[in-house]
């Protein structure tokens, strides 16, 4: 391992452009000067032997197989009620044809890998995307067969708002304790935003003199979408109203968003993060742990915490202000890392593994000993999606095939930021547990 | 050829060469000279706002109309395809040959009833998937440079065409300018995969809803904690 003050990769990029993301598959064609580090394919197959720590999405709460059963139920009906795959005598025109087809295979297949997801919240998505893809067929064919028109689907929308507007106007942040109501109402929130924002696209379709049974299949998919969007916002809802003990927490939460966002700008402040200008590009020099530091420093400068809390969405602040802790705690991290100079300058196959290591190890470490498992999921389960994808991309490399470390650059950042943030994963939990335990 | 913007944009509303109050037209209405367009604004897409013009369409990979002219032929006689052409006489249009394909009829009426002392005619062709249609969404000249941009749009449900083939198409567009088009030497040409009402579409501004993902204000029964 070199530390960073030893740098050797100059000039390595040449003919590749700046650090390439994309698939890294197919890389070997690209030429890299003699002096450079390089790694096989096989060698970073075996950097990715171990598998992530299997962190899936969940809500806190009991969301019953039955109703979920119920769901896969209903939308496989409405699948078998389309007379698909269509052929050349039910829709003649081809494009229309194999659009609609291909669609209802993706519905019939997201439908079926919804029974695999690992917990009940993230088959809820699953059923949500089928849902989703289910009227787009649906709609598509019904414009064809039946005549059905945006107006149609305007028409569904408007009820739809009609809905919304009635599930607003009972929902309220409850929670047996407050970090259930932070967890299941942020999620809850999440619902309803998007389904505000796939209403209004509804809403706002017009038919134009160009309109086919397309553009009625994209407003039915919207309209699908809202609705499931909607409907498991209500029984999550119902759920959390349901349990033994629960209690509004809206006071609550308020205070501690309130609390946290100050504490957030008090951390920047004191991290010295509102200074200085955004970074415009990134050195190719750097290091994966300059790179990371650089990439947390500007996405907690993004952030606008207050503005989530001045519209009264106290627990998507609170969520955000988890998330910002983490940031700046992974932040702290790497700064200290780089001023003492242990920041890895990746020359080897076995600093790859080294940083590859780590961000798993750090990673399963929370997940197994974090005190606050609720609030850590919130970032631990993104955390386990990005390494996983980073494999991915990692073992997509032929076996045979050299690659240049330097194009590693941003998969090995990426490495170094799941590493410090699930760090701070703990910490930035136990100040959220603090705030919210205060009142 | 290096497609250019043209310098300035004719209005097409009334009178030929009257200036335009269409989007984008700022400038002065002297003859040639260098007015940078600026930005067109996203005003929705207005089909008067095109210059007459009629569309050949044909399933033949040849040329659907063209000028037998050994200048402009290859060796072995066939047609040169994409090089724009223009009419500019009745004894051009007197020579003009056309494929048999949809819309020949109409094209030729169109043609007779072009004053070209008034006006000129320019060809241009495009091949197009059969399942859709091509739509003509934009025409703007000067006196060097003439640029078209057509939209793409699906056929009904009903129309029958496999998706991977293609059909040819040929335009006449009527410019309304006597044009000296020897001095045309640029050329440009755009197909957008929306509709011209989609590519002219203004951006979406209307939000029916415009509330937080929040309990609404009135929610308070269960709101405050007890």
């Amino acid at each position: 391992m070199r530390e960073s003050t030893g740098r050797t990769r100059r000039g390595i990029l040449a003919g590749a452009g700046a650090a390439v993301t994309a698939s890294l598959a197919g890389c070997s064609g690209v030429p890299f000067g003699d002096d450079e580090a390089t790694v096989t394919g096989e060698q970073l197959s075996e950097v990715v032997e171990e598998s992530p720590p299997s962190i899936p999405d969940r809500v806190p709460i009991g969301i019953e197989a039955s109703s979920l059963d119920e769901v896969a139920s209903d939308l496989e009906s409405a699948l078998a009620s389309v007379p698909a795959p269509f052929d050349d005598a039910q829709i003649p025109n081809g494009a229309i044809r194999d659009q609609l087809n291909r669609e209802w295979e993706t519905a019939r297949e997201t439908l079926a890998s919804a029974d695999e997801e690992p917990t009940p919240w993230e088959r809820a998505g699953s059923l949500r995307r089928a849902r989703r893809e289910t009227g787009y067929v649906a709609g598509g064919w019904a414009a064809i067969d039946d005549g059905r028109t945006i107006a149609d689907v305007r028409a569904g929308g408007e009820a739809l708002r009609g809905d919304l507007d009635e599930f607003r106007r009972r929902w309220a942040y409850l929670g047996t304790d407050a970090i259930e109501a932070v967890v299941v109402n942020a999620a809850i929130a999440g619902l309803v935003r998007s389904c505000i924002g796939d209403v209004n696209r509804v809403l706002s379709t017009r038919e134009r003199e160009s309109t086919t049974a397309l553009d009625v299949a994209e407003a039915d998919e919207r309209l699908a979408s809202a609705r499931g969007e909607l409907g498991d916002a209500v029984y999550l809802f119902d759920r959390l109203r349901g349990r033994d003990a629960v209690r509004p927490r809206r006071d609550a939460l308020a205070a501690a968003a309130d609390a946290l966002v100050d504490g957030v700008a008090e951390r920047r402040a004191t991290t010295g993060l509102d200074e200085g200008v955004f970074t415009a590009e990134a050195d190719r020099e750097a290091t994966p742990a300059e790179r990371a530091l650089r990439d947390l420093r500007d996405d907690i400068r993004r952030g606008d915490i207050g503005e989530t809390l001045d519209a009264g969405a106290f627990p998507q602040a609170i969520v955000e202000a988890h998330d910002a802790l983490a940031t700046i705690g992974a932040v702290e991290t790497l700064r200290a890392r780089i001023d003492a100079g242990e920041a890895i300058d990746p020359a080897s196959v076995e600093d790859v593994d080294t940083i590859r290591t780590r961000a798993r190890e750090a990673l399963v470490a929370v997940h197994a000993d974090g005190a606050y498992p609720r609030l850590d999921r919130l970032q631990t389960h993104r955390l386990a999606a990005v390494l996983g994808y980073v494999d991915d991309e990692l073992s997509h490399v032929d076996a045979d095939d050299e690659v240049a470390l330097s194009r590693l650059n941003w998969e090995l950042r990426d490495y170094v930021r799941i590493e410090a943030v699930a760090r701070s994963v703990d910490d930035a939990s136990a100040a959220v547990a603090r705030a919210l335990e205060r009142e | 050829m290096v497609p250019s913007k043209p310098t300035r944009r004719r209005a097409l509303l009334g009178a030929a060469g009257a200036l335009a109050a269409l989007a984008g037209c700022s400038g002065s209405d002297s003859a040639g000279d260098d007015v940078t367009p600026t930005e067109p604004a996203r005003e929705p897409f207005d089909p008067e706002s095109v210059p007459p013009h009629r569309r050949l369409r044909g399933t033949t990979d040849g040329p659907l109309v063209w000028l037998p002219d050994e200048t402009r032929t290859e060796t072995n006689g066939e047609p040169r395809r994409r090089r724009p052409t223009f009419l500019t006489s009745r004894e051009q249009v007197d020579r003009l040959r056309f494929a048999d394909v949809e819309g020949v009829e109409t094209a030729r009426t169109f043609l007779e009833e072009t004053a070209f002392d008034s006006a000129t005619v320019f060809l241009e062709r495009f091949p197009v998937r059969r399942c859709y249609e091509l739509q003509l969404c934009d025409v703007s000249w000067s006196a060097t440079d003439i640029d078209t941009q057509f939209g793409r749009a699906l056929r009904d449900a009903d129309v029958a065409c496999e998706p991977d083939a293609r059909d040819s198409t040929a335009w006449l567009v009527r410019i309304p300018e006597a044009l000296d088009t020897d001095r045309v030497t640029s050329y440009g040409s755009g197909v957008s995969g929306s509709s011209c009402g989609e590519r002219r579409r203004p951006p979406e501004r209307e939000q029916p809803i415009t509330a937080d993902a929040v309990p609404a204000p009135n929610s308070t029964a269960e709101g405050d904690d007890a």
